[in-house]
């Protein structure tokens, strides 16, 4: 019996320590907190200032009288550092701030040039912040600006970006970067790194029933360009295709071009107004190689991607032998060009790395990188490089010949 | 010892019986003018048998005290010879019969009281499958069960314990099936009964569980025939105690608490199913107001968002803390349980309707509770009711996990289940592994576990319960 109880206090004993020893602290309430879902980082006048989105619960469970407005606070704090910024909220705001849900992190563009990495350590070392959080540059304006706008159906401004941004997949004229991403192209040496950017664009308002003429919404296309940790510019939304063309993590996009003239059946009805074919690419695969070419680094990239023939405005018979391989030909020269535009960018404008060409080096020439790694943003800038695509459209929809070719010659 | 005197007989009779009024002493001769006397209980004997069949000829047949077994033609006939050897038989519905001139007594078994009918099982209800139930009755019980096996193999063991009840229980088992160790356990321990009332098969089991401080009980019972027996071919030993509609089964697996015998009787798809669904029930009955609390106090990182926000929007001006609206709402549940079980039938619907509709709805409209928990409770809840036989272990041991979360979030619940499935493991009924066929691990024995294969490829009785020697269900037991 005394064995026994011995054993019990022993194991009560174990059972204590691992509860105690886990250092956990005390649950906290769920209404002493306030949920951010997003967050901005300007800067002002060399003061940080954070901008939280904050969940207002009691609106949002009833959301049939409330609006986007009620459904969210926006809480400010401005500080020397941005832990600062983050508890001076606490002075004004009722709940303390609670970032794991914040999906967005978003850089006004006057702190992305100034140079994000001063910032970017509260990010990482704070216990709270989700490391799949998506990275975003406001484009051409303060965080706060493109914060607040709700032009989707999500509940809140916040979640609808996150919503549009993790949308990513749908159209490749973006890419969006999770924090966790992010710093694992942050870290590489000599090298750039994008994020995705938020940018605020006015419509008309179509909905008669609201007042004002305009709505705005947010835009994700393209996307911002970073040399060392400054913002240097932006790539467009087609040199994003080209770019994501040649990292070789292109999942969705749609690619636009003209086919020769002498395919095109010029008596055909309507064939002389339409220009363009949609392409929908929904495989591709890249491969960059490098070579020394008389002691000079030569880049090749090699891309076959097969597709979809999504729309066809020209006069084109595509039931007739080889018109089909010419618009591949033409479909892939257009995705060259993209590429091309991203490359020539990344190198004449940027000067900067962003496509891990210098990993690359590393990994072909290991003996060549420790003599050149130190010199390396001299050498991209003038990198020679060959684009190869090989294009395959493998569907060309549920019609095979266009409806202005079988509705006949032109009256 | 028994008198030779009627005289002195009756007076010992009614001074052994402390002049009880029930107890009924009738004198009268014999044809041979011997003075004879009748003594029994009323209301415990079939007195037109007493009158036709016993005093009758007695009266007009019986030509010597020492012709009584050629004239009475009631089975069976046992003589006493002890005056201390009535007591046990006239209590059970026995007339004794005393005859001047005769050093001893006839016991003669007339019992026949009201007793209830075999009606439908209330509280394992099934849609296919028979559907008789035990009663108080252990005569009937016995019958019930005989008629299923019709075996020479089946054995009653008759034993009367309890100091002032003398109750009889009965063990029930099928000689060749059953492990002779068990059936040496079992009768040790109700040998070693002293206690001095039995009145359900309840109070015999506390004398029977190996842990009794563990919340599994190691004991199963059932009200339903056909499980006792399928029990007892798997070699299982049942016992039976008067006056309790329930019979207990040793040993006791785990697996067969999620069992219903309906699974037998179905196909086994349909069984495999519900017994998953028993299985997630259970473990959803037990943790889930623990893993709701520690969410919402430690991990609310965990919750989608969406979620987050949408329970956040509830929890607003509630001013309990999660924990405690978890408490208030399981003991709301509790009472509502007790309530409409207690209470008349009648009464009892208008309790559970008026707690549904307080609980249900103006709890959450008064801002006392949100709406989140009354579904998590009311879903833990119904789980519950999946599984009756666990429900000892279900309640306590969900107010255990509850505690769990509230201390230390996630990482209590888990080392909660950590220590629950070790102590589970470690548990032992009558030698038996409680977790087989999961722990010790047996192929044959996962055929019927939570996978239910078909009865034809069932050919083996589980390892761990029934007799070495007699594995396969194929074969006829000589």
């Amino acid at each position: 019996m005394n064995n026994l109880s011995k054993k019990t206090l022993i194991v009560i004993f174990i059972l204590a320590i691992t509860i105690l020893l886990t250092s956990c602290t005390g649950g906290r309430e769920l209404n002493t907190l306030g949920i951010v879902v997003a967050t901005g980082l300007d800067l002002e006048d060399g003061k940080v200032i954070i901008t939280n989105e904050v969940i207002n619960p009691a609106k949002g469970s009833n959301s049939e009288n409330s609006t986007t407005q009620e459904n969210t606070l926006f809480i400010q704090g401005i500080g020397d550092t941005l832990t600062e910024a983050f508890v001076n909220t606490t002075l004004t705001f009722d709940r303390e701030l609670y970032l794991p849900h914040s999906h967005i992190v978003i850089f006004g563009e006057e702190l992305a040039k100034r140079g994000i990495g001063d910032y970017i350590d509260f990010l990482s070392r704070n216990n709270e912040q989700r490391e799949q959080s998506f990275m975003l540059v406001a484009l051409g304006a303060k965080a706060y600006d493109v914060m607040g706008i709700n032009s989707g159906i999500s509940q809140s401004p916040g979640r609808y970006i996150y919503e549009i941004v993790r949308g990513d997949i749908y159209n490749d004229e973006t890419r969006s970067f999770t924090l966790t991403e992010f710093f694992k192209y942050f870290y590489r040496p000599h090298e750039g790194f994008l994020t995705g950017v938020l940018k605020a664009v006015e419509k008309p308002q179509i909905n008669k029933e609201i007042s004002e003429n305009e709505m705005t919404v947010i835009c994700v296309k393209d996307a911002a360009a970073f040399k060392g940790d400054k913002l240097i510019g932006y790539y467009t939304g087609e040199e994003m295709i080209g770019f994501n063309f040649i990292v070789g993590e292109l999942k969705n996009a749609i690619i636009e071009f003209e086919s020769p003239d002498y395919l095109v059946d010029k008596d055909r009805i309507n064939s002389r107004a339409g220009k363009l074919s949609s392409v929908q690419v929904f495989r591709s695969k890249t491969s960059q190689n490098l070579k020394l070419i008389d002691g000079k680094l030569h880049l090749f990239i090699d891309v076959k991607f097969r597709g979809i023939l999504r729309e066809t405005t020209q006069g084109l018979d595509i039931s007739q032998p080889g018109v089909l391989k010419e618009m591949e030909n033409s479909c892939a020269k257009v995705a060259k060009s993209y590429m091309e535009q991203a490359l020539e960018k990344g190198m004449k404008e940027f000067e900067s790395d962003t496509f891990g060409i210098g990993q690359l080096v590393h990994r072909q020439y290991p003996d060549l990188w420790k003599e050149i790694e130190d010199n390396w943003e001299g050498i991209f800038v003038n990198l020679d490089y060959t684009v190869n695509v090989t294009a395959r459209i493998n569907d060309t929809g549920f019609t095979n010949t266009p409806p202005n070719i079988r509705k006949g010659k032109q009256l | 010892m028994i008198s030779k005197t009627i005289e002195e007989n009756k007076d010992k009779v009614i001074k052994l019986f402390n002049n009880t009024s029930d107890l009924i002493i009738y004198e009268f001769e014999i044809l041979s003018e011997e003075k004879a006397m009748v003594a029994y209980f009323n209301g415990i004997i079939d007195r037109i048998i007493l009158n036709e069949d016993l005093l009758k000829p007695l009266k007009q047949d019986l030509i010597s005290p020492w012709d009584v077994r050629s004239t009475v033609y009631i089975s069976p006939i046992v003589e006493i010879t002890k005056f201390e050897d009535i007591i046990l038989p006239i209590s059970s519905g026995c007339v004794i019969l005393f005859i001047e001139g005769l050093n001893f007594a006839y016991n003669i078994n007339l019992a026949k009281w009201s007793k209830r009918q075999v009606e439908k099982p209330t509280t394992e209800v099934v849609i296919r499958g028979p559907k008789e139930s035990f009663v108080e009755d252990i005569v009937v019980n016995r019958t019930l069960i005989r008629r299923k096996i019709k075996n020479n193999n089946l054995v009653f063991e008759d034993y009367v314990i309890g100091e002032q009840t003398n109750t009889s229980v009965s063990v029930a088992y099928m000689v060749g099936i059953v492990r002779p160790e068990v059936l040496d356990e079992v009768r040790d321990k109700i040998k070693k009964i002293k206690v001095d009332k039995i009145l359900d098969s309840g109070n015999i089991e506390s004398y029977l569980i190996d842990k009794p401080k563990s919340l599994i009980s190691s004991i199963a019972y059932s009200e339903k025939p056909d499980i006792v027996v399928s029990k007892i071919l798997e070699g299982s030993v049942a016992i039976l105690c008067d006056g309790s509609p329930n019979v207990l089964t040793v040993p006791n697996l785990f697996i067969e608490c999620l069992h219903s015998a309906e699974d037998y009787y179905i196909r086994p798809h349909l069984a495999t199913f519900l017994r998953v669904i028993r299985l997630i029930s259970l473990f959803m009955s037990i943790t889930l107001p623990g893993i709701y609390v520690s969410l919402v106090l430690f991990h609310q990182e965990m919750v989608p968002t969406e979620l987050l926000i949408s329970i956040a929007g509830q929890r607003e001006g509630v001013p309990l803390s999660s924990p405690l609206e978890a408490l208030l709402m399981i003991l709301f549940f509790e009472l509502l349980k007790e309530s409409s079980i207690r209470l008349p039938q009648a009464v009892g619907e208008a309790v559970t309707l008026i707690g549904g509709l307080v609980i249900g709805t103006a709890a959450v409209e008064a801002g006392v509770v949100s709406a989140f928990m009354i579904i998590l409770i009311s879903a833990t809840g119904m789980a519950e009711f999946v599984n009756p036989k666990l429900r000892e272990l279900i309640s306590i041991s969900r107010l255990i996990f509850l505690l769990l979360g509230t201390i230390a979030g996630l990482y209590g619940v888990t080392l909660g289940l950590l220590v629950g499935a070790t102590n589970m493991v470690s548990l032992k009924s009558f030698g038996t592994p409680y977790m087989w066929p999961y722990a010790p691990y047996n192929k044959e024995g996962m055929k019927d576990s939570i996978i239910k294969t078909q009865i034809k490829k069932l050919n083996f009785r589980p390892k761990v319960i029934s007799n070495k020697d007699s594995m396969k269900r194929n074969e006829r037991i000589e």
